[in-house]
């Protein structure tokens, strides 16, 4: 390839769009490109570098880079022309013509210099303010779970008044009505309403909206019939693993291990015969629970065999809970079984 | 066992040079190897002229001949952990050898660390003789297993892949 002759090198450079400037080691200006010309706002004939550009650090790090044949970055504020005070990006290297001894430095504006920290910066930035936005986004998702479960423990301890109110109402009902079989009605209403509240006051106590600790369930059960229907020659005893369930478990089971003991109550010790009613809580495998209900009274008596109110409420419930309810009797006792799946439990709270 | 007793291979100084690969690595991938070689021009830059001036304070005198110059980059890559040696010394060139990168294993694959040791060694040559011409002949960074450098005393017009440094020592604004 033929070397280009100097005039046409002169043009090329002429036509550059960027400042092409040639400082001797002196800092003498010994050519510009026109559009140096027109940015510096003079013709530089036997002028100093010093006369367009400010010093400073730009000043020692131009003899830096005219220190090496390396292209090397270099800010210049303007002293003179029509853009004087602002700041052009260059790069300037050492160069050597050849067989020349002296050194010469080169500056060629680069105003897109530096394009890769511009992007880098607004990639950071465009990330931070992402990052913000999610955050913010987790904020006020986190502050409307808090204030659900704030309406929601509200509404759990409404329920709970409610239903005892409801519960005094009955049982303010039950003790003005003169049928003994009204009476009887209005208690196992009363009894199916408390088992109903029982999960919302334990719900209730502990701040909870979703998970109940069935044995605590249990016992308060137990304690609340205790006080209410259990004959004095009778003994509840249980032996419950601590299992948390859902709600939508806990209701339901709660209503059915009512009903299953408030029966053993009734039916199993007649005569004020001595008797205990077991009841018992454990894991079956690893997707079920088990609920046991024993007691050691007479037995049932197999012409009413599951004819009951009670009884059918125990079937529905365990029809809903989607479990397997089986029971034994015989002149020992009776005992009923109900094993069910859980989506929803905790062990050990 | 306690924190202080786990056999971690950290220490100041490995911690520096993983951050300064980090730092070359992370430049180069941002303004592009060409220019990253810019910035760290200017850096070897300093860092040769504050070497050069320790040096001078130390031997008492400002100029140094082509066989102290290279004793004088063997020694100060020496302290640095490098393992440099003289292969050949003249007053057209001097060639220097070197087993062992004081960047350790960080070198490999990193050619822009190598750019801090030709621009320190350009420099201070350059200060010193006037003019030096510095090629990286080998280098471990590149996977030659050793490194060789020829640093050129005299211009001439063979620019074949190297680096020119002049000596330069007035402001020029």
């Amino acid at each position: 390839m033929q070397p280009l002759s100097e005039p046409i090198c002169n043009r090329v450079i002429n036509s550059l769009d960027g400042e092409v400037i040639v400082i001797d080691r002196s800092g003498q200006v010994v050519f510009v490109n026109d559009r140096a010309i027109e940015t510096l706002g003079a013709v530089p004939d036997k002028n100093r570098i010093s006369d367009f550009f400010e010093g400073g650090q730009g000043g020692e790090r131009l003899r830096r880079i005219a220190q090496t044949s390396i292209w090397a970055p270099v800010n210049f504020t303007l002293k003179s022309g029509p853009m004087r005070g602002m700041e052009l990006k260059f790069r300037g290297r050492g160069f050597r013509e050849k067989g020349a001894q002296e050194s010469q430095v080169l500056l060629v504006a680069d105003r897109h210099r530096d394009q890769g920290f511009t992007q880098l910066r607004k990639l950071i930035r465009d990330l931070n303010r992402d990052l913000a936005e999610r955050q913010q986004t987790a904020n006020r998702l986190q502050g409307a779970l808090v204030s659900e479960e704030r309406m929601h423990t509200e509404l759990i301890h409404r329920v709970k008044n409610n239903l005892s109110l409801l519960s005094a109402l009955i049982s303010t009902r039950r003790n003005t009505s003169q049928s003994e079989e009204a009476r009887t009605a209005l208690q196992d209403l009363e009894h199916r309403v408390q088992a109903i509240a029982s999960v919302h006051e334990i719900l209730d106590r502990a701040g909870a909206i979703e998970m109940v600790p069935v044995a605590d369930l249990i016992r308060s059960l137990c304690h609340y019939l205790e006080s209410s229907i259990m004959p004095p020659n009778v003994q509840i005893e249980n032996d419950l693993a601590e299992i948390a369930l859902h709600v939508d478990d806990a209701t339901p089971l709660s209503l059915m291990v009512n009903e299953l003991i408030t029966n053993a109550l009734k039916h199993a010790f007649p005569d004020d015969k001595p008797g205990r009613v077991h009841i018992k809580l454990l894991r079956n495998g690893h997707d079920k629970l088990e609920v046991g209900v024993r007691d050691n009274g007479k037995g049932m008596n197999a012409a009413h065999d599951g004819a009951g109110s009670g009884s059918r409420i125990v079937r529905a419930l365990a029809g809903q809970m989607r479990g397997e309810l089986s029971h034994e009797s015989d002149g020992d006792g009776t005992s009923w079984t109900f094993v069910f799946p859980t989506s929803a439990t905790d062990r050990g709270t | 066992m306690g924190m202080q007793e786990l056999d971690v291979p950290l220490d100041r100084d490995l911690f520096f040079r993983k951050m300064i690969r980090s730092f070359a690595a992370s430049l180069e991938a941002t303004v592009g190897a060409d220019e990253a070689a810019g910035y760290v021009a200017v850096v070897g830059s300093e860092i040769g002229e504050w070497i050069e001036a320790e040096y001078s304070k130390s031997a008492g005198r400002d100029s140094f001949d082509p066989q102290q110059i290279a004793e004088l980059l063997v020694d100060l890559k020496s302290r640095i952990g490098g393992a440099f040696y003289i292969i050949s010394v003249s007053d057209e060139q001097i060639v220097l050898g070197n087993s062992e990168c004081p960047f350790g294993k960080l070198a490999e694959g990193q050619p822009a660390l190598c750019q801090m040791t030709s621009n320190v060694f350009g420099r201070i040559a350059a200060n010193q003789l006037g003019y030096a011409r510095v090629v990286l002949q080998e280098t471990i960074a590149r996977g030659d297993g050793q490194c060789r450098i020829a640093i050129n005393l005299k211009a001439d017009d063979d620019d074949n892949d190297s680096h020119e440094f002049f000596k330069i020592d007035q402001p020029l604004i």
